[in-house]
């Protein structure tokens, strides 16, 4: 097991190495000047010349790669092209709204899915079952891109009810600020007492977790769904039956317990394939996140950022992967890991 | 009990309680906020050394500069300094400083604090600083006092009145790591209250500014970066904000009927550019004088002010737009007629056509790629073939790099506006020799052009009048060797809160509020 653990690792480390090498070929293969943007619009030759130094970008592309490994795993990400910060300390100040948002939207999922999906299963056939299964099939097949700009027209423009787009109303920030804990909004207002930060954030996030949840609620309703099916067609369900036991107690404790492994896989890498979703929904909601800040970084060639947020999302679908592969084996004894 | 169990969330009375209790705070809070939507970064850069991008927005309202310019009147209004004398040979100027100035740190604005500020903007070398050029030194004569001395009579006024590099800050604090971790020692009305990254900027009253407060004014202002155009537009039309800047031009005529928001429109010193490759071998079409005045001729200038700037703009004369100083009747200007272009590609050997020319522009640029469009319908019926290719900045300018002439494309399309409000700007920039080429993707080379920009520059601070002359001579040397057209010059359309007054916009600061200038009615 232990060994199994250190193989798998070591591999995650190789895919990264791997990862960070491509991206930086690619981000500097791409025709960009980072020196010139550096500087700012009309900037002389002079001026570019010595941002050129200044960022060692006139040191052959290798030995950039090396330093820029170094400080990498030092813990100094190197400084944005297009801001001129620090790229670590932006890192945390947007990765805490994509988490928010995530978070959110992967309870949403989980706590309408899994229900749905059990219920699905136990009256298969009926008016729930095929209820549930259009929803999966709407949230599995609407482009997520289409659904945010959806859901703002009718709940922003048509009913009023949530607001267009951002985190939290600038006029509420203003007048109360949330204390800054974990930069998740919604927890930081509520541990600290700011409701008015707390109500109005959490009506911010509804329609982009909304968005978010829709693809894996589809996900787990089915994959739930489809396991309890299997489950509940085994015999030792029909002897609980016979034995009399109550059926809530059969289906959430002896088959949803039996099932609910691969459901976990699916909302793991549902979680981790979130990260790259909020890159869409981010835009769309302005929401200040880490989809947010790569995308900007993308578009204007921000190296720095753009091998950043790809080694930093890598890492978490890596991780997140490994750590799947493990509970499953603390979950199911009988999946043999050597 | 099974069938029993429900999931019944009643979602619509959670959402009104939260709604509820939102209202009633926000209710509360009370403060006349003004919100400006920006279409970029708010903040690009912190130092107000280095500025040299959006963040001119806010900043012009935290940071002053000794004089303001007003294009319009041609005239400076005095800032930190109450008044300027320049000796008889223009060489120096002494600034007269406005007494008791206070800095958003607390200490007094003083001459040590401007000569330090602008010292130490022109070692940084970076922004705009190279305006600075014919600056000698800076004299500190007494604590209101200072004398700037100049290498030749320069337009100082206009320097000290730029948008970029030209700050007054306080020297004990100027560090850059401490401007990058969100600071600002200006001595504007406004000061820095909250930011985030580059997408939140608030400014609150500066009690001790100068200019003293009245009711009237606001009491913050938000700056918030906004990219999408579609949801600027939301925002603005539901009374969420009160300002923004580069919405679509459909959208503008859309907002042209809304009566709760005033479209006011500024002439810009902003102009869309065309530079015609003057580099290839004698082989290409391009490479030919008549054959760049026939594209010059194809130009459907009118059609690209009325359908592509939506009326918001006006046909160029010359490459200096108009209202800036240095704009002349007396430069030739190209207008549209196919009939000369096909006499002029006849004469060049080409009756019928029969080549093909490529147009690099920025991808994204509805302007540019409109403009480019409606170029290539009208070369079509010239029997000229022209591929519109839309790139990203750094490609396409990164094509017009290229080590061999041949490789760059035929023609380049771009805005270009002055760092500050002088000609030369154009026409150093996009005709000077240059090698490598910076801006100048026309690769144009004349030692004669390149003499009278510059004489006219070195005397522009003493005689305008003869300088505006040698710039026109200048300028219809290049419209006579074809080197590049200006396609039209650019209005601004600032969309604003119909009840908001006192804004007036100013081209030497594009997209600039002077919000202590503002008032909600």
């Amino acid at each position: 097991m232990v060994s199994y653990i250190i193989r798998r690792a070591l591999l995650g480390v190789l895919i990264l190495v791997g990862v960070s090498i491509l991206t930086f070929l690619l981000a500097r293969v791409v025709p960009s000047n980072p020196a010139a943007r550096w500087v700012g619009p009309h900037a002389t030759e002079g001026q570019i010349a010595v941002a050129r130094i200044e960022l060692g970008l006139d040191k052959p592309l290798y030995v950039q790669y090396l330093v820029y490994v170094g400080n990498f795993v030092q813990g100094d990400w190197g400084l944005s092209i297009r801001t001129h910060q620090p790229v670590l300390k932006e890192i945390f100040r947007y990765l805490p709204a994509s988490l928010e948002l995530i978070i959110t939207g992967m309870l949403l999922a989980i706590g309408i899915g899994l229900p749905l999906g059990v219920l699905s299963a136990a009256r298969s056939g009926g008016p729930i079952d095929h209820v549930s299964r259009l929803f999966a099939g709407i949230g599995l097949g609407m482009p997520t891109f289409w659904l945010g700009m959806i859901l703002q027209l009718i709940f922003f423009k048509q009913l009023g009810w949530f607001p267009l787009a951002e985190r939290i109303d600038t006029i509420v920030k203003i007048a109360h600020p949330i204390k800054q804990i974990t930069g998740l909004y919604l927890f930081d207002s509520l541990i600290t007492g700011n409701f008015t930060a707390f109500g109005n954030a959490a009506m911010h996030v509804v329609l982009p977790a909304v968005t978010l949840a829709a693809f894996p609620l589809g996900m787990i309703i089915r994959m739930t769904r489809a396991t309890m099916l299997e489950v509940l067609s085994e015999d030792y369900i029909r002897t609980s039956r016979a034995y009399g036991i109550h059926e809530v107690k059969i289906l959430i404790k002896y088959a949803l317990r039996n099932a609910i492994g691969p459901v976990l896989t699916v909302s793991a890498l549902a979680f981790a394939y979130a990260l790259v979703e909020t890159f869409l929904i981010e835009s769309i909601f302005a929401w200040p996140g880490l989809g947010y800040y790569a995308s900007r970084g993308i578009m204007v060639v921000d190296y720095p950022v753009i091998m950043a947020v790809t080694t930093l999302i890598a890492s978490i679908y890596v991780t997140v992967n490994l750590l799947v592969d493990f509970s499953l084996t603390l979950f199911d004894p009988r999946i043999r890991v050597d | 009990m099974f069938k029993n169990f429900s999931l019944r969330m009643d979602i619509r009375g959670v959402i009104f309680l939260f709604a509820a209790i939102s209202l009633l705070f926000v209710g509360a809070a009370g403060a006349d906020i003004a919100t400006y939507l920006h279409s970029t970064e708010v903040t690009v850069f912190w130092d107000p050394s280095e500025g040299f991008s959006s963040e001119v927005i806010w900043q012009s309202n935290a940071y002053e500069t000794l004089l303001r310019y007003d294009p319009l009147t041609d005239k400076f209004t005095p800032v930190l300094a109450e008044s300027y004398e320049k000796s008889s040979d223009g060489l120096s100027w002494t600034f007269h400083l406005r007494k008791g100035v206070k800095f958003h740190t607390g200490r007094e604005m003083d001459a040590e604090a401007v000569k330090s500020s602008i010292d130490r903007t022109i070692a940084i070398g970076k922004g705009a600083s190279f305006i600075w050029k014919p600056l000698d030194s800076i004299e500190v004569v007494d604590k209101y006092t200072v004398v700037f001395h100049l290498k030749t009579p320069g337009t100082l006024g206009l320097v000290c009145s730029s948008a970029y590099s030209a700050y007054i800050f306080d020297p004990d604090f100027a560090n850059r790591d401490w401007f990058y971790a969100g600071h600002e020692c200006g001595t504007g009305p406004y000061m820095l209250e909250i930011f985030e990254g580059d997408t939140l900027v608030v400014l609150k009253r500066f009690d001790d500014y100068w200019g003293g407060w009245k009711d009237r004014h606001f009491d913050k202002i938000v700056y918030k970066w906004v990219p999408e155009a579609g949801t600027r537009r939301l925002m603005i039309e539901s009374g969420q904000a009160d300002f923004t800047n580069r919405l679509p031009i459909e959208t503008i005529k859309a907002l042209e009927s809304n009566p709760n928001i005033k479209l006011v429109k500024t002439p810009s010193f902003q102009n869309l550019i065309a530079l015609f490759n003057t580099a290839k071998s004698e082989d290409h079409p391009i490479a030919n004088p008549l054959v760049r005045k026939a594209l010059a001729y194809a130009v459907p200038y009118g059609d690209v002010v009325k359908n592509v700037f939506g009326s918001y703009g006006r046909e160029s004369r010359g490459v200096v737009p108009f209202g800036l100083w240095g704009y002349s009747e007396r430069v030739k200007q190209y207008t549209y007629s196919l009939k000369t272009a096909r006499t002029l590609l006849a004469q060049a050997g080409y009756p019928d056509g029969g080549f093909k020319l490529l147009l690099s522009y920025t991808a994204g640029d509805e302007y540019e790629r409109r403009t480019a469009e409606l170029w290539k319908s009208t070369l079509a019926n010239l029997g000229i073939d022209l591929e519109v290719r839309g790139m990203t900045w750094d490609g396409h300018t990164g094509l017009a790099q290229a080590a061999d002439p041949n490789e760059r494309q035929d023609i380049f399309v771009f805005w270009w506006w002055p760092d500050f409000a002088h000609p030369y700007s154009f026409l150093s920039s996009l005709f000077e020799t240059q090698e490598p080429p910076m801006y100048n993707f026309s690769y144009y080379k004349n030692p004669v052009y390149d003499d009278l920009i510059n004489t006219a520059t070195s005397i522009a601070g003493q005689d305008r009048e003869e300088a505006i002359n040698m710039y026109a001579e200048a300028q219809n040397l290049i419209m006579e060797d074809a080197a590049g057209i200006a396609a039209g010059d650019l209005t601004y359309v600032h969309p604003i809160s119909a009840n908001i007054e006192g804004y007036v916009g100013n081209a030497a600061y594009p997209n600039v509020v002077f919000w202590y200038e503002c008032y909600r009615k």
